[in-house]
């Protein structure tokens, strides 16, 4: 019997921090693609979903010294002891072995919230109220990604609806592998200035793998050991220096 | 056995406890979890065939290039469409929600009018009808002499077949004025244009070609001129080569990108130029032909000299080393120096645009390649056209009646520049807007007009653009009853008001006219959404098919104009010292602050944006709303305030309560103040609300409202 087996992948980005502006632009594209509601009108920075937060981080001088970068932080795809699969009581989460994604299943989810307590990256979100949008509104909603209902938690799977649509294509073009030109996720199609780069770390010859591997790339809280698969790179120091500190202003 | 009571008991209890070892408790668990995440309402997805369509976004003046994935026809995402040979590439945070304007809860659903304006207002539905005969009355008695005013029309979206239309129809009252909004990607352009003493075409700013580009706080990679463009050029600075250099009080988005920052003191733009233009003179390095062209030359080169680079760089603030490069960069190659502070901060003082277009003028930018370059208008609006004026520069209290064009120009104004510039007894307002936002709140009539994705609508040339162009945004929804067409309304307005204007049917067929003139004039090229080469306009067999080219996404660009030109200016003309001392340094007293409202074009200005961008200033911080001051964290420990505090902002012309936030990239002594939607996300066609921070500030002279004396205090 004939089996069609796709490569094993590990999907990763690189996050240029010297290019991000922090126009916000991967952020409403990923709402849009995504279909996140708009907020309720009590919803705060602490209460409010956004798969992908930019947020500013300092170098921490006196003007005129002062320095800042702009860095959006979807969920770090952790690749070992992934703490958010750790704690989850209803397997809501698990990590693709073909693809090293981290996926949240809202099906299955209880709204413990032990996920975002223990995610060092606060990239996890919960639904605080109904997936709720202005009359009409509905209908610009994408077909291809069930809104989320009140009470689970979600965060950013690498727009898995573009994934599905890749394989999809690629299943009627006969072949196994999907097109990396295939699968770009919203943000980074969005992203005007071009500082977010997506692909398959595990091909050596992909931008997002040579880049990765540049010594000016790093991780957030690589101390953690998570094995986090979006990388970040940044010619200032101080924001390589900064990046087991974690301090976004 | 006898079965006791105790028995009966043990069997309940022991029951309970073996359930909890079955699946059973855990299964209704998860089952419940499922339960509660099916409720009818949650919202349905929409299911139909996919097409995609190419078309153009009309949220500010950029005109981004998009395609629209639609399910059944009605759009539910967008793209930019990048690898074009015209300018558009990517979207804003705005573009990318902007398919969600058709259904905005503040959709205005028919005609109103405010009544009882003096002693609480009130919006009544009225009948279009009935809107039309009230207006031409009073445009009748507005063009009257006893009215002491003149008939106006401010439109946020000028270079369209529409703002000839507004022009012709302008031409039919004695005085009437064509306004624009107080843009600040303009200004220097505009200063340019009010400069020459000769005939000069239509500018353009040659970005692509320039080497070194100095920017007098225009916010260039925040939301300035078409962002695509200003992004490719200058967010990778060590790629490109091209220099660009901030003037700027606070280190913003553009500056911290930028190759040097120049943190100058709040109101010493206008001084630095002139320490700018000193070492240019002084050290021979402006244009031979700049002696020839600029006609007062010799009464400019005796100011500039005055303005020796050390006094102007203490009064500055800034390094006199660092101020002498900067001359020698923009001198030694080509160059362009841009000035305008953000979309709420407004067009700088008319001195300093006056003194950034002579710099430009001395250094010989003006109608060179990598500079400021000549461009062509669209044919059929060639030649001399109506005085095009922007609002701010216009007398006070000189209109007395005024249609505002609901298109947004992605700058904003505060209310009470608009209400000093209408008659002294507040005059007639009438907004063509499709939403019950923004300027509504100072209008006395609001006339619905469709929705983006609903109606026909030009995409012309964005400010600054080097050539003229021609795109249309295509109607992917059908429109809803209660909207009109702007043209219908106009022509409607000339039968009642009495104004000959010329039926050319619907503002559909206006756009139809304006592609035959195109083809008429075999100029340009026309180019294709799917980034397929470009196509001579003469190939085009007539109108229709270049129509037919621009309703799939395509657009027209102009050939380049003829460099030949060589108009003349006057630098200084009726500026005085007076003017230069005015504009040389904010007088800050002591225990106060320079207040300086900001704001990102179309995104979060006075615009009405989808709600889901409260992603960017609600659910974080990423934006802030208009409830936010920023101050930096020295400046909040001398007014005993720190993060997340509330404090009242108390100018001379009101008070508002603010969230507190403190931010480093701001320059001590300053208090930024946010301009967009309020905490909630919602904006609100309630006055005092909607005008928020822009209320306090204190409109100069010459119609800016940059820098206003402030006071904080805890609450």
């Amino acid at each position: 019997m004939e089996q069609a087996t796709e490569k094993k992948s590990r999907f990763g980005m690189l996050i240029d921090l010297d290019r991000c502006t922090g126009c916000g632009a991967c952020m409403i594209s990923c709402a849009v693609e995504n279909n996140i509601a708009p907020a309720e009108q009590k919803a705060t920075t602490r209460t409010g979903v956004t798969w992908i937060r930019v947020s500013a981080m300092s170098n921490g001088a006196e003007f005129p010294a002062t320095d800042t970068v702009y860095v959006p932080m979807p969920c770090q795809q952790c690749e070992k002891d992934t703490p958010c699969v750790a704690v989850c009581p209803q397997n809501a989460v698990d990590v693709d072995p073909q693809t090293g994604i981290v996926g949240q299943v809202p099906q299955r989810c209880l709204g413990c919230r032990y996920c975002m307590t223990a995610c060092p990256y606060h990239a996890r979100y919960f639904d605080w109220w109904d997936p709720r949008w202005p009359e009409g509104m509905e209908q610009t909603l994408n077909p291809d990604v069930a809104p989320r209902m009140r009470g689970v938690a979600e965060k950013c799977n690498f727009c898995h609806g573009r994934l599905h649509a890749a394989r999809t294509k690629a299943a009627a073009e006969g072949r196994t592998d999907i097109a990396p030109a295939d699968y770009v996720p919203a943000c980074v199609e969005a992203c005007p200035a071009h500082a977010i780069v997506f692909g398959d770390l595990n091909d050596a010859e992909s931008e997002v793998a040579r880049g990765a591997a540049h010594p000016h790339s790093f991780r957030f809280l690589v101390k953690l050991g998570t094995e986090s698969k979006v990388y970040y790179r940044s010619e200032r120091a101080w924001v390589r220096d900064n990046a087991d500190a974690f301090r976004l202003a | 056995m006898k079965l006791t009571r105790r028995d009966v008991l043990r069997f309940a209890g022991g029951g309970l406890i073996g359930t909890l070892f079955t699946p059973i408790p855990w299964k209704l668990l998860d089952d419940t979890a499922i339960w509660t995440q099916n409720w009818a309402w949650l919202p349905k997805l929409p299911r139909g065939p996919i097409s995609t369509r190419f078309s153009h976004c009309t949220l500010c003046p950029a005109g981004c290039t998009l395609r629209a994935r639609c399910c059944n026809g009605v759009p539910v995402g967008l793209t930019g469409v990048p690898n074009l040979a015209t300018k558009n590439g990517v979207l804003c945070a705005a573009g990318f929600a902007s398919h969600h304007m058709p259904y905005h809860p503040l959709r205005l659903n028919g005609p109103r009018a405010y009544t009882g304006k003096d002693d609480g207002s009130m919006l009544i539905p009225v009948t279009m009808d009935a809107t039309v005969e009230a207006l031409g009355r009073k445009l009748r008695a507005a063009a009257s002499a006893t009215s002491g005013g003149s008939v106006a029309i401010l439109d946020q979206r000028p270079g369209r077949a529409l703002s000839r239309a507004y022009q012709e129809f302008l031409s039919g009252f004695q005085g009437g004025q064509y306004l624009v909004s107080p843009s600040s990607e303009d200004g220097t352009l505009r200063a340019l244009r009010n400069l020459s003493a000769t005939q000069c075409p239509p500018l353009g700013y040659d970005f692509e070609n320039a080497r070194t580009v100095l920017s007098f706080g225009a916010p260039l990679l925040d939301g300035w001129g078409v962002p695509e463009q200003m992004y490719r050029l200058f967010s990778d600075r060590s790629a490109s080569g091209r220099k660009l250099i901030q003037i700027e009080s606070s280190k913003s988005r553009t500056a911290r990108a930028a190759a040097s920052w120049l943190p100058v003191a709040p109101g010493t733009e206008a001084v630095l130029a002139l320490g700018l233009a000193n070492v240019i003179v002084r050290e021979g390095l402006y244009s031979k032909d700049a002696e020839r062209r600029i006609k007062d030359f010799p009464r400019y080169r005796d100011l500039v000299l005055r303005y020796h680079p050390h006094p102007v760089a203490a009064l500055a603030g800034v390094d006199p080393d660092v101020l002498v490069d900067t001359a020698r960069a923009i001198a030694s190659s080509p160059s362009i120096v841009v000035s305008g502070a953000d979309p709420a901060a407004g067009p700088a003082d008319q001195t300093t645009e006056i003194l950034v277009a002579g710099l430009n003028l001395l250094v010989g930018n003006v109608g060179r390649k990598g500079g400021i370059v000549y461009r062509r208008d669209v044919p059929g609006t060639d030649g001399p056209g109506y005085a095009e004026t922007a609002l701010h520069q216009v007398p006070d209290h000189s209109i007395a009646a005024l249609i505002m064009d609901g298109m947004e120009s992605g700058a904003t104004f505060p209310h009470s520049l608009l209400k000093r510039k209408l008659v002294e007894d507040g005059g007639t307002v009438v907004l063509l807007s499709p939403y019950l936002s923004g300027h509504s709140a100072v209008a006395d009539y609001l006339v619905p007009t469709a929705s983006p994705w609903e109606t026909w609508e030009e995409v012309p040339a964005p400010p600054g653009a080097t050539s003229a162009s021609f795109s249309l945004a295509v109607p992917l929804l059908p429109g809803r009853e209660y909207s009109v067409d702007a043209y219908t309304f106009l022509k409607s307005l000339s039968k009642a008001s009495g104004v000959n204007l010329e039926d050319h049917g619907s503002g559909e067929s206006l756009l139809r006219r304006r592609a035959e003139m195109i083809a008429a004039s075999k100029r340009g090229m026309v180019y294709a959404a799917d980034g397929s080469e470009g196509k001579p306009a003469s190939s085009f067999a007539n109108g229709e098919a270049i129509w037919q080219s621009c309703a799939d996404g395509g657009t027209w660009v102009d050939d380049a104009a003829d460099a030949s030109s060589k108009p003349e200016f006057n630098i200084l003309g009726q500026l005085t010292d007076a003017d230069l001392a005015r504009s040389a340094r904010m007088q800050q007293a002591a225990g106060s602050l320079t207040l300086v409202p900001f704001s990102t074009r179309a995104a979060l200005s006075g615009a009405t944006i989808s709600p889901v961008m409260s992603k960017v200033f609600q659910e974080s911080d990423l934006r802030m709303n208009g409830g936010t001051v920023l101050l930096n964290p020295k400046t909040a420990l001398l007014f005993g305030l720190k993060n997340e505090d509330r404090a009242s902002v108390r100018t001379k012309n009101g008070l508002l309560i603010a969230r507190v936030l403190c931010d480093p990239t701001v320059k001590p002594g300053l208090l930024h103040a946010a301009v967009g939607p309020l905490p909630n996300g919602t904006p609100v066609a309630d006055e005092e609300q909607s005008a928020g921070v822009l209320s306090l500030c204190t409109i100069q002279d010459d119609g800016s409202w940059r820098f206003t004396e402030a006071t904080i205090e805890k609450v």
